[in-house]
């Protein structure tokens, strides 16, 4: 092959390349950035082409209860959810690195259940097993918070349990030896070496617990009580009776807070090293 | 400072024995070099002490101190490792100061003693750094000044050297063994590369399947080999097969007698001689001279390796001998593959070792 053959084989190879990344690209953000655009419509129903621009949907949104009692429920689970997660699926994360024991494999697996059954048969099981708890020990817990709340820790748990065991893999146990060596007893070597060293797959963890909690809709389904709706499902319900730039308001909010989460803890935390 | 002692210690896992009944004294201030091949329970040995593995049965002792039941944190040893084990998150400084923080020394004398100990690695420059903006050596000299600062009953060093490349080995080898001596640190070496044992420690040990082969002064082991694994595993030698017929004979298979200094003394038992194969002369043949133990035999295959050439001898009784020669020698006869040619030792340099171990 003469050299010039060459040279166009690999320009013809790296614009390819570019051409499949922008439209991988392209495809993903194409449906964000039609709703983003599509919250600032002032058509009267949701349409396109745009007659004008407006901002009034997102004082429309904020105006309605549902969608603020929603979006302060849903934060609140967001919240409750990332921080029990995290309580239970460190040590639990720890434990599964670290310890080989009868019926670890069984533990892991159960642990990363809820990400392999369908949200809609965990949100089912979930509701049946309250009823039947509720009905022995009188305990109401269908439609309570508490009951909710146990749900979205079971959604973060997942994440917080396999981003904190992929990067305590990647801890050298030698490190925490040294420690050990030096003087410093299990606990404080778990607080001065581990816990600083498994730090970034934390924040991940922490991260998707919260991103997943937040936008849930098939679990909370079953779960939520009266007067006491998510923002997924206020959404759902919104959209059952009405096709306004509202529901794109609220997204745009959403999808707002879901980045700025992100872009947060990418700042100080290289998410990208816990994967 | 203090010595160190095993009393019949063992560890199994489940029905593997790695360690039998090992019994060691380390002394006061020795700097005693663990060696073995892979799996010879060394590294177990050494994790022992340190406390990251239990003891199935036995006793250590730091001095008077029974430390077998202790954990790790209580021991007060200090530790290099293989791969550094700095504290990535840590300066320098910080990580030497670790130890002394947890034992509750005051703020100001740790800074002293965390200067004076990084000066002594010659890294007082490099306190601010983090570990992963120096060298291999640099990282394994931080970990020994760490290890050092809080004046260990013992110094454990597990192959510390392994992850360097050659010639910072051997600077770090003088150094450590420098800082050792000065401080008088009673230090446990541990090792696969016989070089390193030979020229830092005091005493060394051999280890083969969890058993301790031999012990003794560098020199000692490697010149009077009691077994057959030690005198094939630390260095190189050549083996005859043959018996003991009276005391300090060896009669070879063909019926020639040879002279031995020490070893396996007892008359008319199978035994090994073991000779080095830089302690044998090549010359031609039929000109032994006045040398106590000689053989003949021809040139079979030589192989030049710079500051020396290694002879294969085949003898008449079938068995091969190697000699190696300093290439500094005017040379002397021919070292052509088929050439006749006697070889000769002195039996200062021949032992006899018992043929049990293989």
């Amino acid at each position: 092959m003469n050299e010039s053959s060459r040279l166009w084989k690999d320009m013809l190879g790296r614009t390819l390349y570019r051409a499949v990344a922008m439209a991988t690209l392209a495809f993903v953000l194409a449906p964000l950035v039609v709703v983003v655009w599509a919250s600032f419509f002032s058509n009267k129903i949701l349409s396109f082409p745009p007659q004008g621009y407006t901002t009034d949907w997102f004082i429309r949104a904020w105006q309605q209860d549902v969608f603020r009692q929603g979006f302060l429920l849903s934060l609140q689970l967001g919240v409750m959810a990332t921080l029990w997660s995290l309580l239970l699926g460190v040590p639990a994360a720890l434990a599964l690195a670290r310890y080989n024991f009868p019926g670890r494999e069984a533990i892991n697996a159960i642990l990363m259940a809820p990400m392999m059954v369908p949200g809609i048969v965990a949100g089912a099981a979930v509701y049946i097993f309250f009823i039947e708890v509720e009905i022995r020990t009188e305990i109401p817990l269908v439609g309570s918070l508490p009951g909710l709340s146990i749900a979205h820790v079971l959604i973060g748990l997942p994440w917080t349990v396999r981003l904190v065991t992929a990067s305590m893999v990647g801890v050298d146990r030698q490190i925490e030896e040294a420690a050990l060596s030096l003087g410093a007893n299990p606990l404080v070597t778990f607080f001065k070496v581990t816990l600083p060293l498994v730090r970034p797959g934390i924040v991940a963890g922490a991260m998707f617990s919260f991103i997943v909690s937040f936008i849930d809709l098939e679990k909370s389904l079953f779960l939520v009580g009266p007067g006491r709706v998510t923002l997924p499902i206020a959404i759902v319900n919104y959209l059952e009776w009405n096709l306004d730039s509202t529901i794109a308001a609220v997204a745009t909010m959403q999808i707002l807070v879901i980045a700025a989460a992100l872009l947060v803890s990418d700042r100080y935390f290289k998410l990208s090293r816990s994967f | 400072m203090s010595a160190i002692n095993f009393n019949s210690v063992s560890k199994a896992y489940g029905d593997v024995q790695v360690v039998k009944g090992l019994d060691l004294t380390i002394h006061d201030g020795e700097l005693l070099a663990l060696l073995g091949p892979s799996g010879c329970g060394k590294t177990t040995t050494l994790r022992m002490l340190a406390g990251f593995v239990d003891v199935t049965s036995g006793q250590i002792f730091f001095g008077e101190r029974d430390v077998t039941r202790l954990p790790s944190y209580r021991r007060n040893t200090g530790m290099v490792f293989q791969g550094y084990a700095l504290f990535p998150h840590m300066s320098v400084a910080q990580n030497v100061a670790f130890g002394l923080e947890r034992r509750g020394v005051a703020r100001a004398e740790v800074q002293a003693r965390v200067r004076e100990a990084l000066a002594m690695v010659h890294m007082g420059e490099f306190g601010d750094r983090l570990p992963r903006q120096l060298s291999g050596g640099q990282q394994q000299r931080v970990a020994l000044a760490r290890a050092m600062v809080i004046r260990p009953d013992v110094l454990l060093l597990d192959e510390p050297l392994s992850a360097l490349d050659a010639k910072l080995r051997l600077d770090v080898r003088k150094e450590i063994r420098k800082l050792q001596q000065e401080q008088k640190v009673t230090t446990l070496f541990v090792t696969h590369d016989q070089d390193e044992a030979l020229t830092m420690a005091d005493r060394l040990v051999v280890m083969n399947r969890g058993r301790v082969e031999q012990i003794g002064t560098p020199e000692d082991v490697y010149e009077s080999p009691q077994t057959r694994f030690v005198a094939d595993f630390l260095g190189r030698s050549n083996f005859l097969t043959g018996d003991v017929t009276e005391a300090g004979v060896f009669t070879a298979r063909d019926g020639t007698r040879l002279a031995f200094r020490s070893g396996w003394q007892v008359p008319n038992t199978k035994a090994l001689l073991a000779f080095r194969p830089e302690k044998v002369t090549i010359s031609p043949n039929g000109s032994a001279g006045e040398a106590a133990n000689a053989l003949s035999g021809h040139i079979v295959d030589t192989l030049y390796s710079g500051s020396s050439t290694e002879v294969s001898v085949r003898l008449a009784s079938g068995e091969t001998i190697v000699v190696t020669r300093q290439n500094s020698e005017a040379r002397r006869g021919d070292l052509t593959p088929g050439h006749a040619v006697t070889i000769t030792w002195p039996s200062e340099a021949t032992v006899v070792v018992s043929d049990t171990s293989e």
